[in-house]
């Protein structure tokens, strides 16, 4: 026990009034940094352009008597696991199942390892999901979808009922209004949104 | 506070010691805390780190790549918020302004660790565990930063990106309620748990300061305690008295030093002993052993509290006697005596020869007072004798005086007379016989007053009332003059007269009477005892010393002296032999009157002679006499 | 006969002297000597005599009766008429002071009782030629 106790050298006032000046400094910079980084998982990405009704040529196939659903990710997109769980907490709370699909894109010139990454064992692992590998993006581009996360939902007909992502922000699980909507939608219950913002890495490189 | 507010000064600093110990007590805790959270602060930098690289370690944009920004916020946003209040936790330990700081940071740090992870449940819990460990400052002060931090990330998230929640205000205000409810009851919590800590900290110190105080006070009372003992025994060990301590039976307990060296016994010897049997003589125990169970009986005792004498006996045997005083004490209810004894066979002795002195004193004394009252008798008696003497003496000189003008007034006639008678028989041719005749009478006469103005002198000498006078005189002329009166006496006997004056004799400041009178007396002596000789008068100046003299010295050869004669010549009515007078004539009183007048005139007077060669008489005056006011003295 | 007589002339002496018998014998040697001898036996009676007289000196005894040689040397020489003469005081005490005292008092002269009359003569002698020369 110090006895008495002593104040470090430090601490007069002249040493006090750079303490102020530095800790507002550091508080002004560590909300700065914060900020920065809310702002980047709270910018959505582009959103989908997607086709009203089931386009024919794709090679998903669409379940006659079930809507479908499809999310495209990017397979190396980090962010995208937070869909991926929100997905399988979606198709969980809904009473209709969906064919779902999970589309993992992979790009030319890239291996399969590179596309079969661990987000593609997780999409695989979730009940009910059938994982389709979508060579240079065509299925994306038919889908007109840029963002990995992009969720679409296409209804018994065909015509589409939801479209945009899944995650509060970005890599943000929770709960959001994608999810909600999609839940309701499969619950035959009006959708909170019809679009929401997709949080997630592009899936085409900036020019593409 | 456990102690209660008081003036005493003694519990004043006692509360000022306990809330030392608390204040020091409590900023240890913050230190310390401070460090944990310092290194905690680390490790999940570091965590944040590793998990940001681990799971989002890059952005896609197709197939480009680059790190994630979540890497760079890991590192250097993470970096930011931990190494701030890590530095001042190390430099600036302890102090509120770290710990508030340290608050904040770590609620920073789980808003970005919550974001790094994806805004997992898990994460979440960081609040609830950062609060916790916050509360480990034990200051509820700490949390308010934590939990405005917590507030103010919702809330400006809520303000400026809506998006995250996105529409769903309904829903994530309940949420975000939920959120909140449980961060205040935490908080709550925390609070009461800080400040019953922060009290029993606070309890603690009181305590720890009052025990403190209790350990010195005792301490303390420890020492004053050992102090007094020890200035006891110190009391008890240099006491050149005995001192002894009994207890009720009367056996000895204590036995200081001086009761060693007086009675003989050691200390070990003599305590446990019955001190009547040890230090009193077998045949007087008697009296003692009947008076300790009466006091003890009744409390009676002639023997307590006053000093009293024994006899006492040493260890050798030797009987010897005590002075002693007994008092009874009782300590823890016991009865015991302490006894001071001390050996007064010196004091005895001392008082004996005291005893005898004083005796020979008393003696001494009485003898002295009779000797005294004889002594007062006989200065009485002599007083009055001097009286006497003195009242004679007055009476005498009254008597002369008055006598002097008695005597002399018929002697004026009868000489007178008898000089006139001898004129006219001169002048009528008488015949030789008548002529005789009167010249006998002239002479008796003449003795008659010879010896009256002798007789006279002399007493009022005696008397103390002959003045001398002074004037000056030519000394030469002074003889001239006293030759004409003594001439006839030396020429009578076919004697010749010399006069011899030295150089430097001149005048006298004297008194002439006298000296002229000292003069004719010597000259008429020499002329009386010389026959066909010669008689000399040396006049010289000498000097004795510094004073100036004039020394007459008459000389004559004539029958001259024995020793024994020049002895006795100054004595009044003395003359060389009885038979003198009735050859001589003379009155006796010639040289007594010379030596007094130079006694009194300060001069000296001497003798030789030697029998049938003659006689040398010299006398030294003063030059100069002192002017004399009183009659003067012999002796003064 | 009578021997120092001539420069004298016949000077006057007043006697002044109580007694009887010293006063015959010195009035009677005196005039043996050639001086006309006035006599007087009390001091008043000098005073009153040497005023009317006016002798050539006066020999004054000291113990007088009614008024006392000192005095009366004292007034005679305090008058001015009979300051002139010379007086020979005379006296049977032999104390020095009374030398001195009859000196203070005016006196000329003094001499002791019993009287030399040779050295007398001579003081008289002196007095006389000094009066005569003044």
């Amino acid at each position: 026990m110090r006895y008495p106790f002593q104040v470090s050298a430090l601490d007069n006032s002249k040493t006090r009034w750079w303490l102020w000046i530095a800790t507002t400094l550091w508080l002004v910079a560590a909300a700065a940094g914060l900020a920065v980084l809310w702002n980047y998982d709270n910018a959505p990405g582009e959103r989908a352009t997607a086709p009203q009704t089931w386009p024919t040529d794709t090679v998903l196939v669409r379940a006659g008597g079930q809507p479908t659903l499809i999310l495209l990710a990017h397979p190396q997109c980090s962010c995208t696991r937070a869909s991926l769980a929100e997905l399988a907490e979606a198709l969980a709370r809904s009473t209709i199942r969906p064919k779902t699909y999970v589309l993992f894109l992979k790009p030319e010139g890239f291996s399969d390892e590179w596309a079969v990454s661990d987000l593609w064992r997780i999409a695989a692992a979730i009940p009910g999901v059938t994982v389709v590998r979508d060579d240079a993006g065509t299925e994306a581009r038919r889908f007109g979808v840029s963002t990995s996360g992009q969720t679409l939902l296409y209804d018994n007909a065909g015509t589409l009922l939801f479209a945009g992502g899944i995650t509060g922000a970005r890599a943000h699980q929770g709960d959001n209004d994608g999810r909600r909507s999609i839940v309701a939608l499969l619950n035959q219950k009006a959708p909170v949104r019809a679009q929401t913002n997709v949080f997630g890495c592009s899936l085409f490189s900036a020019g593409l | 506070m456990l102690l209660p507010q008081t003036d005493d000064p003694a519990a004043a600093s006692v509360s000022r010691r306990a809330a030392e110990l608390f204040a020091a007590h409590k900023h240890e805790i913050h230190t310390r805390t401070d460090r944990l959270f310092a290194g905690l602060m680390a490790l999940q930098w570091v965590g944040g780190i590793l998990f940001a690289v681990w799971v989002s370690p890059l952005a896609w944009s197709g197939t480009t790549s680059s790190t994630h920004l979540h890497v760079w916020a890991a590192v250097v946003l993470g970096g930011l918020i931990s190494l701030f209040p890590a530095l001042l936790a190390l430099l600036r330990p302890g102090l509120p302004s770290t710990r508030y700081t340290i608050a904040t940071a770590q609620m920073l740090m789980g808003a970005l660790l919550i974001h790094l992870t994806g805004g997992r449940i898990e994460t979440h819990f960081h609040v609830f565990g950062s609060l916790a460990f916050l509360a480990f400052y034990r200051d509820w002060r700490v949390l308010v930063p934590a939990t405005v931090v917590v507030a103010l990330d919702h809330i400006l998230r809520g303000m400026f990106w809506p998006q995250s929640v996105y529409g769903v205000l309904v829903a994530s205000h309940w949420r975000w309620l939920e959120h909140a409810a449980w961060v205040i009851f935490e908080d709550v919590f925390l609070v009461v748990a800080c400040l019953r800590s922060v009290g029993e900290l606070r309890e603690t110190a009181d305590r720890t300061a009052a025990l403190e105080q209790e350990v010195r006070t005792r301490h303390k009372a420890e020492v004053d305690a050992r102090n007094s003992e020890a200035r006891s025994e110190a009391i008890l060990n240099v006491a050149l008295d005995c001192v002894i301590l009994m207890e009720e039976s009367g056996r000895i307990v204590r036995f200081n030093p001086a009761a060693e060296r007086t009675f003989g016994y050691a200390a070990s010897e003599a305590v446990g002993q019955p001190l009547a049997d040890l230090m009193i003589p077998a045949d007087q125990r008697g009296a003692y052993q009947d008076a300790l169970p009466r006091y003890l009986k009744t409390g009676e005792a002639t023997g307590t509290n006053r000093r009293f004498e024994l006899t006492a006996i040493r260890k050798t045997g030797e009987i010897f006697p005590v002075e002693v005083a007994i008092a009874p004490i009782s300590s823890d209810g016991a009865a015991m005596f302490a006894g001071y004894m001390r050996d007064i066979t010196e004091r005895r002795r001392n008082e004996a020869a005291l005893a005898e002195y004083t005796r020979d004193l008393e003696v001494a004394h009485e003898t002295q007072r009779q000797n005294s009252q004889q002594l007062a008798a006989l200065v009485d008696q002599l007083r009055l004798t001097q009286r006497r003497a003195e009242d004679a003496t007055r009476a005498k000189s009254d008597f002369l005086a008055s006598m002097s003008h008695e005597l002399r007034t018929p002697l004026n006639a009868i000489i007178l007379y008898s000089e006139l008678l001898q004129e006219v028989a001169e002048d009528d041719g008488k015949d030789t016989q008548s002529i005789t005749d009167l010249q006998k009478i002239q002479s008796a006469g003449k003795h008659l007053l010879a010896l009256i103005n002798g007789i006279l002198d002399l007493s009022k000498i005696e008397a103390g009332k002959m003045t001398l006078s002074r004037e000056s005189f030519d000394v030469r002329e002074m003889i001239d003059d006293l030759l004409d009166t003594v001439a006839p006496l030396v020429r009578k006997n076919n004697n010749t007269l010399t006069v011899r004056c030295g150089d430097g004799v001149g005048t006298m400041s004297s008194d002439l009477m006298k000296t002229r009178q000292i003069l004719i007396n010597l000259l008429s002596n020499a002329g009386k005892f010389t026959r066909d000789g010669a008689v000399t008068v040396d006049v010289n100046r000498r000097a004795a010393g510094a004073q100036a003299l004039i020394e007459f010295t008459v000389s004559d050869t004539g029958v001259g002296m024995t020793q024994a004669q020049t002895e006795r010549i100054f004595d009044a009515f003395t003359q060389a032999d009885v038979t003198t007078t009735r050859q001589y004539g003379g009155t006796g009183l010639g040289l007594a009157l010379v030596s007094r007048f130079c006694e009194l005139m300060k001069g000296s007077v001497s003798v030789e002679s030697r029998p049938g060669e003659g006689s040398r008489f010299t006398v030294c005056l003063p030059l100069e006499a002192a002017p004399v006011e009183v009659p003067a003295v012999i002796g003064a | 006969m009578m021997d120092n007589v001539d420069e004298l002339g016949n000077a006057t002496i007043l006697v002044v002297e109580d007694n009887e018998a010293s006063r015959e014998v010195l009035a009677r040697r005196l005039e043996r000597q050639g001086y006309r001898v006035l006599l007087a036996v009390d001091g008043r009676q000098a005073v009153s005599a040497a005023r009317t007289q006016l002798p050539d000196l006066i020999l004054m005894d000291l113990g007088l009766p009614v008024l006392d040689g000192w005095d009366a040397t004292r007034q005679l020489k305090a008058d001015a008429r009979t300051r002139h003469i010379p007086i020979i005081v005379l006296s049977a005490h032999a104390m020095t002071n009374d030398r001195d005292r009859a000196l203070a008092a005016g006196g000329d002269d003094f001499d002791t009782k019993p009287i030399r009359f040779q050295a007398l003569l001579g003081k008289i002698e002196i007095l006389l030629n000094t009066k005569v020369a003044s």
